[in-house]
């Protein structure tokens, strides 16, 4: 296959190479999500009592449910601002900072595999 | 396209893929969904009810009317039904989506405005069954005993103030049931305690629930093993026996029509538990159900036989049955015949009681106060009941209490309101029971009292016997309770033998957990004919029967008996025993009555033994000679089973009820010194039996026995 070359030594456009992949990995996405969505219903409880006893075991929505997590034992500052953010943060810059001691691979899928943890974490707990 | 790898390519044709059929499968549940499928069932089945009363119709207006319903039905359309509790007072429900046709729980409760939701809790507004059904107070049942406060109307009730914080105390069901002996069966564990030699007195401090009316608490029962290691076999008879009938049961596999909470009396109730209404979401064939989703005041006498079938067996009595000997004889083309109960124990038809051979049913005596409770916690049942005979009947110096109808009176339009049948007009005379609460389907008219059914609407002429001297003038009869003459017969369960077998499990219907241990029972034998008298815990004269007379015997798992468990008589706390006998009201009321010689000369009836009684000259003694053998047969006691005394009067057997007792020594001999009058004196209204006592034989008399003619 041959690509169009960037005009910059050492890189490649972005398009079509990484707009394609990122397509297709938005159609996977869609296409999971989707399924999930028609195989499963949501598990939504009933409407809340204002008046009722508080409920115990209230969970967030699924995208927030890691971030509830961390919130039962760290205080509310760190766990829904500061980690949050600097989890985007790192991710953002990771193609622009350079490591020596981690690779840059291995950053990302830490950063993932710790979020999709604590999701599941936070579903099952 | 040639920059595309076919790794792309594929993901991308792969997910494409996945998201069409995504979409048609999204498709296809929004077509069938749960609410379509239970909604398209709920239309067949209301179409089939009505199919079904097109047959029985004769009418040509309501034919028409029934078939353009049916067209109605069957062009109808599925789509989500909507409905607005209380004119949008409360958030919109959508739960008749697929209950559809479900019966109205009543004609007071109609689902158009209360909804689902103000009863059963739910999240109404959601059309999966599962998201629809979060929240459900008791899954089928939110009139659970725990749960009916809320779901029938406490202060704190969605619905507002329906049968809690009412305009009369009386009214307040759902606070007063928690308290009353059907809910706390307080008057059975006391009984049982004290009669197995656990409670100095018979006065329960115990009941299946910890409860409180301000002045008496009572503790929850405890369980079978103490945290001493004791184990309390009173406590496991209750919870494995008696505990299987109690408004707190929770019997998810009912066949025997005991239900839990208000619908135990409330709901209609068919075979084996089977729900025959039109709701298409509710299993046709699973046990434990209300025959349809209906409640009624106008209680059918199947409710309360449904528990009151076994110790006083009131409930058969009055239906004119009692349990066989248990043979299934006769037997019905070689097989054992089908009379028995639901519990498959065989019945022999008796003469019922002359109300129900009129067509009365028990609402039409016990008030619902009797049944329900009034707000007290009542140790006996004699507290709660506040019928008696006299409140309709009268007794020959009192005629029947009055008020007047004050249709403004909470409890009496109340209880008015309770049957559709009851019409009384404000200012009608309504009689009242012997606590004073109007009974206002019983009315005084210039031509008498009569009492109009709360179950057909029949109005029954009331005999009043004040002043009526047929019986009722005897000097001493006026300690007698009515039905010690006018009841047919008791049901005489005599021998309670006990087995509690360790080799088995039991289950706890307290816990609803299996547990080592099951009892079983076995008793020495049945009469139902001739009454024993004695004195009941009214201090008047009533009937006796057997209750109970416990022999109890343990075995351990290899099937050993546990010393001294081997057929024991309990010893109890007041130096009596586990053999007792206890008052009754049999319910087997008639107008005819026994002869004077059937309870004055029969010893039976006197409660010193069926046998032959004669009088010795020389001792002035009665002597009995019994024909029951007690020691000879096998039974280890030295008195005949169904003596409560001996002919001087002197206890055998003790009593479950406080106060009640066999006949004394002078007691005994009173009864007994008319026997020679009643030669001639044997009818009731003898005019010499309107003489004041103490009766003794005239020369007069002995000349005329001489003689053998009438003086």
């Amino acid at each position: 296959m041959s690509a169009p070359k960037s005009s910059r030594p050492g890189k490649i456009k972005s398009y079509p190479f990484l707009v394609n992949r990122e397509l297709a990995a938005i159609a996977a996405c869609i296409a999971v999500l989707m399924m999930i969505s028609v195989l499963f219903d949501a598990p939504l409880e009933g409407p809340a009592d204002p008046n009722g006893a508080p409920t115990q075991n209230v969970k967030a929505p699924w995208i927030f449910l890691g971030v509830q997590q961390t919130l039962k034992w760290m205080p509310a500052e760190i766990a829904g601002l500061v980690i949050p953010i600097l989890s985007v943060l790192v991710i953002t810059l990771i193609p622009y900072i350079k490591l020596k001691l981690v690779p840059k691979t291995g950053l990302f899928v830490v950063i993932m595999v710790s979020v999709i943890l604590l999701t599941v974490w936070g579903y099952v707990s | 396209m040639k920059f595309i790898s076919p790794m792309t390519t594929s993901v991308c044709l792969a997910s494409a893929l996945i998201i069409l059929m995504a979409i048609i499968y999204a498709e296809y549940r929004s077509r069938n969904t749960e609410w379509r499928q239970y909604q398209k069932k709920g239309i067949e089945l209301s179409v089939e009810k009505l199919k079904r009363g097109l047959v029985s119709e004769h009418s040509q207006d309501a034919r028409n009317k029934i078939e353009s319903q049916i067209a109605s039905l069957l062009f109808r359309p599925l789509e989500p039904i909507e409905i607005k509790p209380f004119n949008g007072k409360y958030p919109s429900e959508y739960c008749m989506t697929c209950h559809f046709g479900i019966e109205d729980i009543s004609a007071s409760h109609p689902s158009e405005i209360f909804g689902c939701v103000i009863c059963h809790g739910g999240n109404g507004s959601d059309l999966t069954v599962k998201g629809s059904h979060l929240g459900l107070r008791g899954g089928r049942n939110p009139a659970r005993l725990d749960l009916a406060a809320q779901s029938c109307g406490s202060p704190g009730a969605e619905a507002g103030k329906c049968h809690s914080d009412r305009e009369h105390p009386l009214l307040n069901r759902v606070d007063n049931v928690p308290k009353s002996l059907m809910a706390t069966n307080a008057g059975i564990i006391g009984i049982l305690r004290f009669q197995w030699g656990l409670d100095e007195i018979g006065q329960s401090t115990y009941s299946i629930k910890k409860v409180s009316d301000g002045k008496v608490s009572l503790k929850e029962i405890p369980p079978e093993m103490l945290p001493n290691g004791d184990y309390s076999l009173a406590d496991s008879h209750f919870r494995k026996f008696c505990a299987a009938c109690h408004l707190w049961g929770a019997r998810p596999d009912e066949k025997m029509g005991r239900l839990e909470g208000c619908p135990a009396c409330h709901a209609p109730y068919a075979e084996g538990g089977r729900y025959s209404g039109c709701d298409p979401t509710i299993k046709r064939f699973e046990p434990g159900h209300a025959e349809t989703h209906s409640i009624t005041n106008k209680i059918p006498d199947d409710r309360c036989r449904a528990c009151h079938n076994r110790s006083a067996r009131v409930g058969l009595n009055y239906h004119g049955e009692m349990e066989s000997e248990q043979y299934g004889a006769p037997f019905v083309n070689g097989f054992m015949n089908d009379r028995t109960l639901s519990d498959d124990r065989f019945i022999t038809k008796l003469l019922p009681d002359i109300h129900h051979e009129k067509k009365m049913g028990c609402i039409d005596c016990h008030t619902a106060q009797d049944t329900m409770g009034d707000g007290a916690i009542h140790g006996r049942m004699k507290d709660q009941i506040e019928i008696r005979c006299e409140d309709c009947h009268g007794t020959y110096e009192k005629p029947p209490q009055t008020v007047i109808f004050d249709k403004y009176s909470p409890l009496a339009s109340s209880l008015m309101r309770s049957s559709s049948y009851l019409k009384v007009q404000e200012g009608a005379e309504i009689l009242v029971s012997s606590k004073g609460r109007p009974m206002p389907h019983i009315r005084k008219t210039e031509k008498g009292i009569f009492l109009t059914s709360k179950l057909s609407g029949k109005d029954h002429k009331v005999n009043v016997i004040t002043g009526r001297k047929n019986g009722h003038q005897i000097k001493g009869h006026e300690r007698l309770e009515c039905d010690s003459c006018h009841s047919a017969w008791s049901p005489q369960c005599y021998g309670c033998h006990q087995l509690l077998d360790f080799s088995q499990k039991g289950l706890d219907h307290m816990t609803g957990e299996m547990t080592a241990g099951l009892w079983a029972e076995g008793r020495t034998y049945f009469r139902f004919e001739r009454n024993i008298y004695g004195i009941n815990s009214n201090g008047k004269v009533g009937i006796l029967v057997p209750g109970c007379q416990v022999w109890n015997t343990v075995i351990d798992s290899a099937g050993k008996v546990i010393e001294p468990y081997d057929s024991a008589i309990m010893q109890l706390k007041n130096k009596k025993t586990s053999i007792a006998i206890g008052p009754t009201h049999p319910h087997t009321t008639r107008k005819e009555v026994p002869r004077c010689v059937d309870c004055h000369l029969d010893p039976k009836a006197l409660g010193i033994g069926d046998g032959r009684m004669k009088y010795d000259r020389e001792t002035k003694k009665i002597i009995t000679e019994p024909i029951y053998n007690s020691r000879a047969s096998g039974l280890t006691i030295d008195y005949p089973i169904d003596a409560v005394v001996d002919s001087d009067g002197k206890i055998l057997q003790g009593t479950s009820h406080e106060l009640s007792r066999g006949f004394n020594g002078s007691e005994l001999r009173r009864i007994i010194a008319i026997g020679p009058c009643l030669a001639c004196h044997d009818r009731y209204n003898d005019p010499v039996w309107s003489l004041p006592g103490p009766y003794e034989l005239k020369p007069s008399c002995i000349k005329a026995m001489k003689s053998g003619s009438a003086h």
